[in-house]
């Protein structure tokens, strides 16, 4: 939960963030989207769970992720998303990048005396 | 290509909108509903559970909008959003919009009337294939610009150039049809079996000509047009294969032309004046014996087509040098040159100045249309300062409002363009009706989606151009300022005050230029009227009448024909003279000659050429052409060779010398009759009103032969009762000639002067409207600042000003706007005026009384427009002037 600590989310991040979770776990709708990202984020995240709607709705305009209305598990109707074909290369291409990002940012953070 | 799935989804996200808006809601309920679900689990009430689970989801209607954005395509929103407004707006001021809508409608349309006609005309090229590669060629000399081509030097280009893939000789006949149905005069053309391939012409019947059908002795095979075929045919598939009587000969029909493809008329392809219509039907050319001269007969028309890759200047630089290797074998010394002229060019040439003048006038309009209407929208931006600047207040930036005024501006001109585009359908159908038939391609105008882009480019133009101003002025203004305005108040609009009457001083130049060059034109055809025609056109009925055919095989038959008919007409009651002649006046030219004088060295070709016409005693007295030395033949001449010339050709072949008594041949025949000179007659003008009178020659009709006889009857009777009795007469002399076309002389002159008429009419038409809307400029512009005046005005009327001298001070801005626009409009109407010179006869383009006039109506019409205001503010009661705020 949202601890003083917690970080803004990182500009960006969300999208990819919102991906890696739709491919753990699909379909899923955006409750579950933000409660999970926030479980893996152990509370080191302030994370407005409103604001998953709009990266879902521009990923699935990118053709990533679709979705489709259902029932969720109180017996309402929820729209449940899952990550496509085209969003798993993404993902995959998104999550090297920014292996690579963090790599590089770390060696220069590390060869600072 | 992610981008372009993103905007398709943006774009359908327009029209879901409301599904889409209940979706999402559904879906955030959903979400909070489960967030509130997994507090209450962990022992909240379920009240607090809710209020956490909002804290925790963040603002929602924040979120809705953010992602409405993202869902739709926010600026087509806000347009959707402007336009509704728009409208709302319009509907609201329904006299402005309708006065607005009006003016757009008629200046769209009409400019897209005229557009679509100078399309048809001048821009589009000609519909055959390849027509840039199209060429018209003629002969010249050094003396003569342009000649119809000789068959016998036509011949020698086709066997020795390489320029060219084809080249067609087309020559223009009438013929009288026998047979079956009336007998009926028909306009035809001689023509090489190569022209049809090269004009890609189509057949809906039969076949076009082989190349062994242009000789004589195999060429009586016939190929009809659409209208033809289907008036004496009934549009019978059976007539290929029949045969039609032309002039007593019979030729089989071998095809039928598709129905949509245009001949041009021959007018138009011939290089010298001439009123000849389109064919209706074609003949092989099959080149005469009587033709085979190399010095004579420079009758005929040639069209050719360039090779791929040949330019213009390539082939002229040829055929000058095959005009060089005939001219050397000629008998004659003859400097020979060849012009080479794209067809387009040839056909549409003469109208391009008169067209191009006319979309300049009905730019104009429009332009003034415009200039009022963003006049009135400044005003309305005046008046809407208060709403501008509560908007702006609430947060609209700049660009938002003047995106919006923009949006009025742009569906204002669509609704114009939309109703324009009626306007432009009803006014080509109009121009069609009334255009005289000397417009080339005016056939082929139609509104299609050329039209319908100029249009649709026009009225955005329109809409941004009438906006723009209005829009930077309501964006720009200064929100304190604006949220001071009292309503009506002196402050309001000192800047767009000066804006519009600097706009309506542009509308004073252009009109005054519109109506400069209309009245140029109006003093032409005044010019051309009363321009001294050396014949007088009172009282005369004319009559054609085409002489070929079995009956008409030798001249002697011909003068038997005139000799009965002017006998049997001048016996009719009530006419007083007949004459005779080849040709009527003002119809084109008739006869050519050169006039070789007994005992010239002059080179053949720089002889005076003259008009020559066979001709009856009497003709002179009937269209009152005076006799200046001499005396008129008469019967007792018999065949003595004996000619009257004109004072101009008396002067041009014997200058300062004594003509009665001098002797000439005609052409370049050494053994032809030696004519001699017993008279000279006063000068006419015998081919064009606008061209000076020619050298004329006038022989007896019994000793020179022609085709048509030409009858000019002075009568005093009625020219319907006279015609009838005419056609009687005729058909006593020869039952099978068609019924002659029958006009009076009136109605030629009026023929002839049919294109500038056309042309005059609706630059005056333009001129007019371009004056009546700066006349409503200037009315718009003095009401407006009397009411802001009206303060001022009160407090002169109180301080003891006469309403007269109020009255004048308004009059007097009325003249300042008037002078200023004036200063600038009179100065570039002569810049543009040299323009208009082929179209102007006897005034040249910097006229002063045609300027002085047209700046006097123009002030005029200011004047008039300013009473009105002008009146307003003398009546002008101080005690409520001074309230008024």
């Amino acid at each position: 939960m949202a601890s003083s600590q917690a970080a803004e989310v990182p500009y960006g991040t969300l999208d990819l963030m919102v991906l890696k979770t739709l491919e753990a776990m699909s379909p899923l709708h955006g409750y579950g989207i933000a409660r999970r990202i926030e479980q893996v984020a152990q509370g080191s995240l302030a994370l407005n769970q409103g604001t998953i709607y709009p990266a879902l709705l521009r990923l699935e305009q990118k053709g990533w992720i679709e979705s489709e209305w259902g029932t969720s598990e109180n017996n309402r109707r929820a729209r449940f998303y899952s990550i496509t074909r085209a969003g798993k290369k993404q993902l995959a291409a998104e999550a090297e990048s920014w292996a690579r990002t963090v790599a590089m940012v770390s060696r220069l953070l590390e060869d600072q005396p | 290509m992610t981008w372009l799935r993103v905007f398709v989804w943006r774009a359908l996200g327009l029209f879901t909108r409301r599904r889409r808006d209940s979706e999402l809601h559904d879906e955030i309920q959903g979400h909070l509903d489960l967030l509130a679900e997994a507090h209450v689990h962990r022992g909240m009430t379920p009240g607090d559970a809710r209020g956490a689970a909002r804290r925790e989801f963040g603002g929602v209607d924040q979120l809705k909008e953010t992602y409405r954005d993202q869902r739709g395509l926010p600026l087509v929103d806000a347009v959707g959003q402007d336009f509704r407004y728009a409208l709302r707006q319009l509907r609201k001021n329904p006299g402005f919009t309708a006065a607005a809508i009006l003016t757009l409608a008629l200046g769209i349309g009409a400019n897209t009337a005229i557009f679509s006609v100078v399309d048809a005309v001048l821009l589009r090229p000609l519909a055959y294939p390849d027509p840039d590669r199209l060429v018209a060629i003629d002969e010249s000399t050094p003396t003569r610009p342009a000649i119809p081509v000789n068959a016998m030097h036509f011949l020698s280009w086709q066997a020795d150039s390489q320029s060219f893939d084809r080249m067609a000789l087309i020559d223009g006949i009438a013929v009288n049809v026998t047979g079956s149905g009336e007998p009926e005069l028909l306009i035809g053309a001689r023509v090489s079996p190569s022209l049809f391939p090269m004009l890609g012409v189509r057949m809906q019947l039969g076949r076009a000509f082989r190349d062994d059908e242009d000789r004589v002795g195999r060429d009586h095979v016939v190929v009809l047009n659409d209208e033809l075929w289907r008036r004496r045919f009934g549009a019978d598939p059976n007539a290929i294969g029949r045969t039609m009587t032309l002039d007593g000969d019979s030729y089989e029909i071998i095809g039928v032309l598709a129905r949509d493809f245009r001949f041009p008329s021959f007018r138009h392809l011939y290089s010298l004046p001439s009123t000849a219509p389109r064919p209706q039907f074609w003949k092989p050319f099959g080149i005469r014996d009587a033709e085979r001269d190399p010095v004579g007969g420079f009758n005929n028309i040639c069209i050719a087509k360039l090779k791929p890759g040949v330019s213009l200047s390539q082939a002229s630089l040829e055929l000058e040098r095959e005009q060089v290797t005939i001219a050397s074998q000629l008998p004659e010394r003859i400097d020979l040159h060849a012009l080479v002229t794209p067809l387009q060019a040839q056909i549409v040439g003469r109208s391009r100045a008169g067209l191009q003048l006319l979309l300049g006038a009905v730019g104009a309009v429009l332009l003034i249309g415009c200039v009022n209407i963003t006049n009135l929208l400044l005003v309305r931006t005046i008046g809407r300062r208060r709403e501008i600047a509560l908007r702006r207040a609430l947060g609209a930036g700049r660009g938002r409002l003047f995106r919006q005024m923009l949006v009025e501006s742009v569906t204002l001109c669509g609704i114009g363009g939309v109703a324009g585009l009626g306007v432009a359908y009803a006014a080509i159908r109009l121009i069609l009706i009334v255009a005289p038939a000397d417009v080339p391609r005016l056939d082929e105008v139609a509104l299609d989606g050329r039209m319908l882009f100029f249009t649709f480019v026009a009225t955005t133009a329109v809409g941004l151009f009438i906006g723009l101003v209005p829009a930077w002025r309501s964006a720009g203004v200064p929100l304190m300022d604006a949220m001071n305005v009292r309503p009506g108040g002196v402050s309001a609009g000192r800047g767009a005050g000066r804006m519009r009457s600097l706009l309506v001083r542009a509308e004073v130049a252009v009109s005054v230029m519109c109506l400069i060059a209309g009245g140029l034109l109006l003093h032409s055809l005044a010019n051309l009227l009363t321009v001294d025609r050396g014949f007088d056109v009172e009282h005369l009925v004319t009559v054609n009448v085409n002489l070929s055919g079995p009956r008409y095989r030798t001249p002697e038959t011909r003068v038997a024909f005139r000799r009965a008919v002017i006998e049997r007409v001048q016996a009719l009651p009530g006419v007083s003279s007949v004459g005779v002649s080849n040709k009527l006046p003002l119809t084109g030219v008739g006869q050519n000659s050169a006039l070789t004088l007994e005992g010239t060295t002059v080179p053949l070709f720089d002889r005076p050429i003259a008009d020559v016409r066979p001709v009856n005693p009497d003709y002179f007295h009937t269209w009152d052409i005076p006799l200046k030395a001499g005396r008129i033949f008469e019967p007792a001449d018999g065949d003595r060779p004996v000619a009257l010339v004109s004072e101009f050709a008396a002067r041009r072949a014997w200058p300062g010398e004594d003509p009665l008594g001098k002797r000439f041949r005609f052409g370049g025949n050494p053994n032809g009759p030696l004519y001699e000179v017993i008279g000279v007659v006063g000068d006419v003008r015998n081919i064009n009103l606008d061209q000076a009178p020619a050298v004329s020659a006038y022989v007896p009709y019994w000793q020179r032969d022609a085709q048509f006889a030409s009858l000019a009857i002075k009568t005093t009777a009625d020219p319907a009762a006279i015609s009838s009795a005419v056609r009687t007469a005729v058909r006593e002399v020869d039952p099978e000639l068609p019924a002659p076309a029958i006009r009076t002389m009136d109605e030629v002159v009026t023929e002839s002067t049919a294109e500038r008429r056309f042309q005059m009419n609706l630059v005056l038409l333009f001129a007019a409207a371009a004056m009546l809307l700066a006349g409503l400029g200037i009315y718009g512009v003095l009401s407006h600042a009397v009411v802001q005046r009206t303060n001022e005005i009160g407090i002169r009327l109180a301080l003891g000003a006469e309403p007269g001298e109020v009255r004048r001070m308004v009059l007097k801005d009325a003249v300042v706007l008037v002078g200023a626009g004036l200063a600038v409009g009179v100065p570039l109407a002569l810049v543009v005026g040299s323009s208009l010179r082929a179209l102007l006869f006897g005034v040249t383009p910097r006229d002063v009384p045609t300027i002085a006039g047209a700046c006097a109506v123009l002030t005029a019409a200011a004047l008039l427009a300013a009473y009105v205001p002008a009146r307003r503010a003398s009546r002008v009661d101080p005690m409520v002037a001074l309230r008024h705020e």
